[in-house]
């Protein structure tokens, strides 16, 4: 199936750039090494990867995008980017003097918070990538309509309709729970298509003070629950993840003070459990990101984000007849879904500091979370030349990585070296 | 002394007197009446050139518009090189007192973000010898200034005046010690600038090497930037220069997103 739909794709974007009025083009080549020290050394992958984008505009009065994802591993076991995600985003826009409408594919970004926006809920996304700012294998976009109305210049109203949208991306392969003896079953849908419907709904301004935001969205949760069949350690059985709709209240707003710009992303998320008895499912929250960017001594940019989040109703789910098999399953269920306590927050650290005048940029990322695990992403990106530049990068997790049962990040220590070509 | 005597005198008195009260603050606003171009746009090139000649560009359209009296739009968007394609800059800045404000749409998160790039007197542009102060307007309540002896500098009989940030916090969020500017004497047109460190060496040379007489503007369209300590030069051209009317949406966020 794969070998006869990539011809086909591949035919229709080199047909693209005959209407196109802009063309770009990335590709690379990378590797990923483990270096976790209690696995030893593994090579974890080689990949090639191309993303075209085109754009143009139409004599009818519309402009057109169109990118796409294809990448490859060919060393090892071969493998191929799943044919569903190659169509990156592919969408019209018809542009008028007050409003704008967007007519398929596309990414759509909320909130001012750049790492773990809690407004940030549109799109489906990869839960397993092995550098958790890997640009190139993270969202994916949803087929929508979107209406956005200007009243003046400041203001945006922002109404996007998703038909459909998809499940995140986890890690393949059953697992098995062997504290309650039981087996979760990922799903292989590529569309949620018995969830139908999706709606957000934003006002944006961008004033000389403060920017600002509200948001409401009622929408098809990407993060699956689970159908919990039996807590009984003694009865073996099936775990399947679920899908449910969810709501999500939101204000943002970003502002300058002195020579540093403060933003704040609000958001209450109402799940379908807000009593938090069913065992499998989200709890309701309340998720506060502040972000801090400001420019350190030696001209080193930096930002600092703090989240904090509060779960209600947390630990209220029943306990059946095995309380020591339904408090083991409650634990993954929690940590699975970033609930593990009442409480929570952690702090994310992102600097950077560019040398040879922007050819060398040198960045750390570091994630606190209260606990002893300390996330370090040190990044070094050097420009050959205008097109060409050679990446490298780790990602390292200070302690032994965790024993989560359905733990969603394969953040094991590792390494990448990359070498990219951009057009 | 003679009658004649003292009618050359008093005839020399009010022909030097003109240029005697060409006050800093004259000069400073006969200069600003020359930027004060109601609308300009055209196709930006900058040559970031290291000392061992090895040549990178940065090429955007660049957008200007002044609105009212007191505020300055601009908008670059940026086509090359490809590791910044897409990326868009809305500056808004003030002659009064407000802080400016700037946005920068990320083509890669799809984000409009507020920044302040022009802080702590860092932040140069794309990498260039250029800096975002360079680009925005320079609060001159927060310098003070003092006339320095008039010099012919680039051939051209200039005034010299002599800048540098108020107050010490002021001096760092400026980044240099001081700055000496001077101003052709035939049209108040600031031609050249000199930064100093604050070890008060000479860190680098502003020199405009072609402008645009736009009566009664002066559009430079060829700068070039020499970090005299590092040999490295930056060199901005515009070319393709318009002052037709560009439509007030170009400077909104609207705008930076969609195009």
């Amino acid at each position: 199936m794969k070998v006869r739909i990539f011809p086909a794709i591949l035919f229709l974007i080199l047909l693209f750039p005959l209407g196109a009025r802009d063309f770009q083009f990335t590709t690379f080549v990378d590797y990923y090494g483990g270096v976790e020290p209690s696995e030893g050394y593994e090579s974890l992958r080689t990949r090639v990867y191309m993303q075209p984008r085109f754009s143009g505009s139409s004599k009818l009065g519309f402009d057109w995008f169109f990118s796409a994802n294809l990448w490859a591993q060919p060393l090892g076991e071969p493998e191929a980017i799943d044919p569903r995600d190659i169509l990156q985003e592919a969408y019209l826009l018809f542009p008028f003097s007050l409003f704008d409408i967007t007519l398929g594919q596309k990414l759509v970004t909320y909130g001012f918070a750049d790492i773990y926006g809690p407004l940030n809920a549109l799109h489906s996304s990869n839960r397993a990538p092995l550098s958790l700012d890997d640009g190139y294998d993270a969202r994916r976009a949803d087929p929508l309509v979107q209406l956005r109305f200007y009243p003046t210049f400041e203001d945006t109203i922002e109404v996007t309709y998703v038909p459909f949208t998809r499940p995140d991306r986890e890690r393949p392969g059953p697992v098995s729970l062997t504290g309650s003896g039981d087996t979760v079953v990922w799903s292989s849908q590529d569309f949620l298509w018995d969830l139908p419907h999706s709606v957000f709904l934003n006002y944006n301004r961008y004033g000389e003070k403060a920017d600002l935001q509200f948001f409401y969205g009622w929408y098809v949760e990407h993060t699956p629950d689970f159908s919990i069949p039996e807590t009984d350690s003694s009865i073996s059985s099936v775990i399947s993840p679920v899908y449910h709709r969810k709501q999500t209240f939101g204000a943002a707003y970003a502002t300058r003070v002195g020579n540093y710009t403060l933003s704040q992303d609000f958001a209450f998320n109402l799940t379908s459990d807000f009593d938090g008895t069913d065992m499998g499912a989200q709890n309701s929250d309340i998720t506060v990101n502040t972000q801090f960017l400001a420019n350190l001594p030696g001209n080193i940019l930096g930002q600092f984000s703090l989240i904090y989040a509060y779960f209600f109703n947390h630990g209220n789910h029943e306990v059946g007849t095995d309380p020591e098999a339904a408090d083991y399953l409650a634990t993954a269920v929690q940590e699975f879904h970033t609930q593990p306590l009442q409480h929570i927050a952690f702090v994310i650290g992102h600097f950077e500091k560019s040398f040879l005048r922007e050819k060398l940029k040198a960045q750390l990322n570091v994630g606190f979370f209260f606990s002893p695990e300390v996330y370090l992403a040190p990044r070094l990106a050097y420009s050959l030349t205008d097109l060409w530049a050679v990446e490298a990068g780790a990602d390292i997790t200070l302690g032994d990585p965790p024993d989560q049962a359905l733990r969603r990040n394969p953040s094991n220590d590792n390494f990448y070296l990359r070498l990219v070509f951009r057009h | 002394m003679p009658k004649r005597h003292l009618l050359l005198m008093v005839m020399l008195i009010l022909a030097v007197a003109p240029v005697s009260s060409q006050t800093v603050e004259h000069i400073l606003g006969e200069f600003e009446k020359t930027l004060a171009v109601p609308t300009i746009h055209g196709a930006m090139k900058v040559q970031l050139i290291s000392q061992s000649g090895d040549v990178r560009e940065i090429e955007a359209r660049a957008y200007q518009k002044l609105v009212g009296e007191h505020q300055n739009n601009r908008l670059f968007v940026f086509d090359f090189p490809p590791t910044v394609r897409g990326t868009g800059l809305l500056l808004h800045s003030y002659f009064d007192d407000r802080p400016n404000n700037m946005w920068i749409y990320l083509p890669a998160i799809r984000r409009v973000k507020r920044i302040a790039l022009e802080s702590s007197g860092g932040g140069y542009f794309m990498g260039s010898d250029f800096s975002y102060q360079d680009l925005i307007n320079n609060n001159n309540s927060n310098l003070q200034f003092q006339r320095l002896p008039d010099a012919v500098v680039n051939g051209h009989d200039s005034y010299a005046i002599k800048a540098w940030g108020k107050t010490p916090a002021l001096q760092q969020a400026e980044g240099y010690d001081h700055i000496i500017s001077y101003y052709r004497k035939d049209n108040y047109y600031m031609h050249q600038r000199e930064y100093f460190d604050f070890n008060r060496d000479m860190v680098k040379v502003y020199v405009v090497e072609d402008y645009l007489d736009l009566n009664p503007y002066i559009y430079p369209t060829k700068i070039s930037m020499t970090n005299v300590q590092t040999g490295h030069k930056s060199i901005m051209e515009v070319t393709e220069v318009s002052t037709s009317d560009i439509p007030d949406h170009y400077f909104t966020t609207r705008y930076l997103q969609n195009n």
